[in-house]
């Protein structure tokens, strides 16, 4: 008997991710109250009907703020995936694939890469190219690319022995070809797993380099941001963290059940025998 | 039954639920000292059948019904724990692969010792001292030092050699074997079933020994059972099964036994089509020192080889040969270090990519294993239209039904398209990867061992659609295979590489009657034969006193 449970996950992920994006669209363009607005009538309000989630320190709603944040969290964390993905999944593709010194100048690098503590690496691109959501993308996506180029490069050294790529090169196709068509599809369900567990990181991340103002700029709200701001204040007014802390939470479980959703989806082994 | 040691009887196993069960109500009997055999083609039921007397059915097979009594206790009631005793120490078990079965990182003895000291509590002296002795005698050279060596310092047949050392090192009543030598190279394979033969005889031990291959197994067993689609369909002494098989599947399955005719020397003249020149291929290790020279091992020594229009060119070898490098040399994948490989007199062996890609369209390869030689991921239709990719003059319209076309002349039908590889039959794929082949209309085909991976009735259906593909569409073939009863029926002319050399060459005729050199004479004394000796047909070696000698 097949209770059906993946069924039950995909729709709780679709669900919850559905709710980060329509909390990320009300927030960007009819948010409750503006999230900037600092009203010193008010501050560190408990919640109540007017502020459901209560207000923080200089009087801004907090539940504005979750919404808002939504948006900046979500693009940051995507994003600096989205960038690691990429780099990570070209460079190490061309490393399994073409091995020799290809391979040894690619592993040198990712060696300096994972040898610098990587927020620390963050600091140091971000003090070259400046502050802001961008570059913090682009910095958190460099250092996180390290492991995907461990990942991929070992998925490709493996796949690239395989009789059905030996096929393709007897048909005349161009590695390029090769690598695009026979072997990045077949290390998709690795980099679905390792993409969803990463993201987790990214968030966090981008909260600790946002507390350094580094990353989202002051007045508008991150997730990991507002956490950081909250955490002094955690025994007056729990409401601080306890929100983007949920949000952070609900999101994160939703893009997990989603990727692994994703990952049966795309595998060609889960369609049973015809 | 009191004389049997282990009596199976109305087992049946199931997997999930419900559903067709993959053993129902299998009856066998096994005598001490026999040697019985299990035949049937993958998917028969044959190993789950051999497995639940171990207990070691795979996540979610049961046994839903009848009992197992060995040596007056039904295994099917045992607890883990008490199973555990019986593992090993009473039944003993060989697995298909030795590659994998023994555990990389442990020395031989202490992976011997070990069984042996678990289950009679041994000394470590004691142990080695079996151990080694069983080593020697299952034909290890130099066993006492074997003891100290790790797995990968021996070949596939040293490996399962020593698998059934340590099977036997603690005496078990009775020892099953799966395929244990479907993984090896013929001549390996005769030897190492010898070897289990003889020694389970002399310890007078029981073995279940399960095969797909009926010639392998028949004339060494005491008792034969057949099964199809979970049933038992045949059983009897091998006699009986042999010369007066009642199933059609057991006449099938001897019918697949290799009863090579070589085919006569052929004098007509044809023009050549293919020539390999003194090729060379060296293969380069790691430099010692930087300025040193890395070692080379030459995988290809000075080989040429002619094929003409219209033939099949068998290419034997072991496995280490050079004849797989061959293949891929002659398509271009490996770069030959020296010599020449022309095609319809262009030489194609130093063509930049797109030249060599337009030259060679005519070329094409046929891999040896179907399952990890199609893109798990692309559906059958896509698999074999892909070969056309370098075909711009060529509408998709005309692609899909010349793929199609290709694809019903190898026997699949339409329904089949949008299928997975691993939705399809071990002969479903080959199939597949031979259409993928033909789709671009050569007028050379390389078969690298392309029948190895399949069940022996299969190997056999596979060969007959060769043979038919070569006269329907004027083909040449150039056959490589460790296994010479496989061409015997249809190779041209035959050629037998040893360590990257070609040892002998000729008519398949010439081959096979007159063999010159010691391995092809090796080679063709492992074939079973059917033969009548004293008006009564028998399934011997061709040879049986050089097999012993190898």
């Amino acid at each position: 008997m097949r209770f059906p449970l993946p069924r039950f996950n995909v729709l709780i992920g679709a669900l919850l991710i559905g709710l980060t994006v329509i909390a990320a669209l009300v927030g960007l363009f009819a948010p409750p109250a503006n999230p900037i607005a600092i009203d010193y009538t008010a501050f560190l309000a408990p919640p109540s009907p007017a502020h459901p989630f209560g207000t923080d320190d200089f009087g801004r709603d907090v539940l504005s703020r979750v919404l808002v944040g939504a948006a900046y969290s979500l693009v940051s964390a995507f994003g600096t995936v989205a960038v690691a993905l990429l780099m990570g999944g070209t460079l190490g593709a061309i490393a399994g694939f073409f091995g020799g010194w290809v391979d040894r100048v690619i592993g040198i690098l990712t060696d300096t890469l994972m040898a610098f503590p990587g927020l620390l690496l963050a600091l140091a691109l971000i003090s070259i190219i400046g502050a802001g959501i961008l570059p913090m993308i682009v910095t958190l996506g460099v250092s996180f690319s390290t492991i995907y180029i461990r990942v991929v490069r070992s998925l490709v050294l493996s796949l690239r022995e395989r009789e059905f790529v030996e096929a393709s090169r007897a048909m005349g196709n161009s590695e390029t070809f090769t690598i695009f068509r026979h072997i990045l599809p077949n290390c998709i369900s690795s980099i679905m797993v390792l993409a969803t567990s990463t993201l987790a990181f990214a968030v966090l991340a981008e909260s600790a380099l946002s507390f350094l103002g580094l990353g989202v700029q002051a007045p508008n709200p991150s997730w990991g941001g507002m956490l950081a701001d909250g955490r002094g204040l955690m025994g007056q007014a729990p409401w601080l963290v306890i929100f983007p802390g949920f949000a952070i939470f609900l999101a994160l479980l939703g893009i997990n059940l989603m990727g692994d959703a994703l990952r049966d989806w795309l595998d060609p082994w889960m369609e049973g025998e015809a | 039954m009191n004389c049997s040691i282990c009596d199976i009887s109305d087992i049946s196993i199931c997997f999930g639920k419900a559903g067709v069960p993959v053993v129902d109500r299998a009856n066998l009997q096994i005598a001490p000292g026999e040697f019985h055999a299990i035949v049937g083609e993958s998917g028969s039921g044959k190993t789950m059948l051999a497995r639940s007397i171990l207990g070691l059915l795979p996540a979610g097979g049961r046994i839903t019904g009848g009992k197992i009594l060995f040596d007056g206790q039904d295994l099917t009631g045992l607890t883990s724990a008490a199973m555990r005793k019986v593992r090993g120490k009473k039944i003993g078990m060989i697995f298909q692969d030795p590659l994998t079965s023994l555990n990389p990182a442990l020395r031989i003895g202490t992976q011997m010792g070990e069984a042996l000291r678990l289950h009679s509590g041994m000394t470590r002296e004691e142990a080695r001292n079996h151990a080694w002795k069983l080593l020697d005698r299952v034909g290890i050279p130099d066993a006492r030092r074997a003891l100290d060596r790790y797995p990968h310092e021996f070949s596939g047949g040293m490996r399962q050699r020593i698998m059934i050392a340590s099977t036997l090192l603690p005496r078990p009543q009775l020892l099953i074997a799966d395929e244990p030598t479907t993984a090896l190279d013929t001549i390996v394979q005769a030897n190492v079933m010898e070897v289990l033969k003889e020694t389970t005889a002399e310890f007078g031990i029981s073995v279940l020994f399960i095969s797909h291959d009926l010639g392998l197994v028949a004339h060494r067993a005491d008792r034969v059972t057949v099964m199809d689609h979970g049933k038992i369909i045949e059983q009897g002494g091998y006699e009986d099964v042999l010369f007066a098989p009642e199933h059609d599947k057991t006449k099938a399955l001897l019918a697949a036994i290799p009863q090579g005719q070589a085919k006569p020397e052929d004098s007509t003249q044809r023009d050549t089509l293919l020539e390999v020149r003194d090729a060379v291929v060296e293969f380069r290790g790691r430099r010692s020192l930087l300025w040193r020279k890395p070692a080379a091992t030459r995988a290809l020594d000075s080989v040429s080889l002619n094929l003409k229009r219209g033939e099949t060119l068998a290419i034997i070898g072991a496995s280490g040969s050079g004849k797989t490098t061959l293949g891929r040399a002659i398509l271009g994948l490996t770069p030959l270090d020296s010599g020449t490989i022309r095609l319809n007199g262009v030489n194609i062996s130093d063509l930049p990519r797109a030249e060599h890609r337009k030259r060679t369209r005519n070329l094409q390869i046929v891999f040896q294993d179907p399952v990890s030689a199609l893109d798990p991921r692309m559906r059958v239709l896509d698999l074999v239209m892909e070969s056309l990719r370098h075909n711009p003059e060529l509408s998709r319209k005309v692609k899909e039904t010349r793929t199609t076309e290709a694809l019903r002349d190898c026997g699949l039908d339409d329904d089949l398209h949008q299928r997975l590889p691993h939705q399809l039959s071990g002969g479903q794929r080959q199939r597949v990867a031979i259409a993928r082949a033909l789709v671009a209309r050569p007028e050379v085909i390389v078969l690298d061992e392309p029948v190895s991976a399949l069940d022996v009735t299969v190997q056999e259906q596979v060969l007959r659609l060769l043979e038919r593909l070569k006269k329907d569409h004027e083909l040449s073939y150039i056959f490589i295979s460790h296994d010479i009863g496989v061409v015997e029926d249809i190779a041209d002319r035959v050629l037998i590489m040893v360590g990257g050399k070609i040892v002998e060459q000729g008519s398949a005729e010439k081959v096979f009657n007159t063999p010159r050199h010691d391995f092809t004479r090796k080679l063709i004394s492992v074939l079973p034969e059917l033969r009548e000796v004293d008006g009564r047909f028998q399934l011997i070696y061709r040879d049986a006193g050089v097999a012993r000698s190898g």
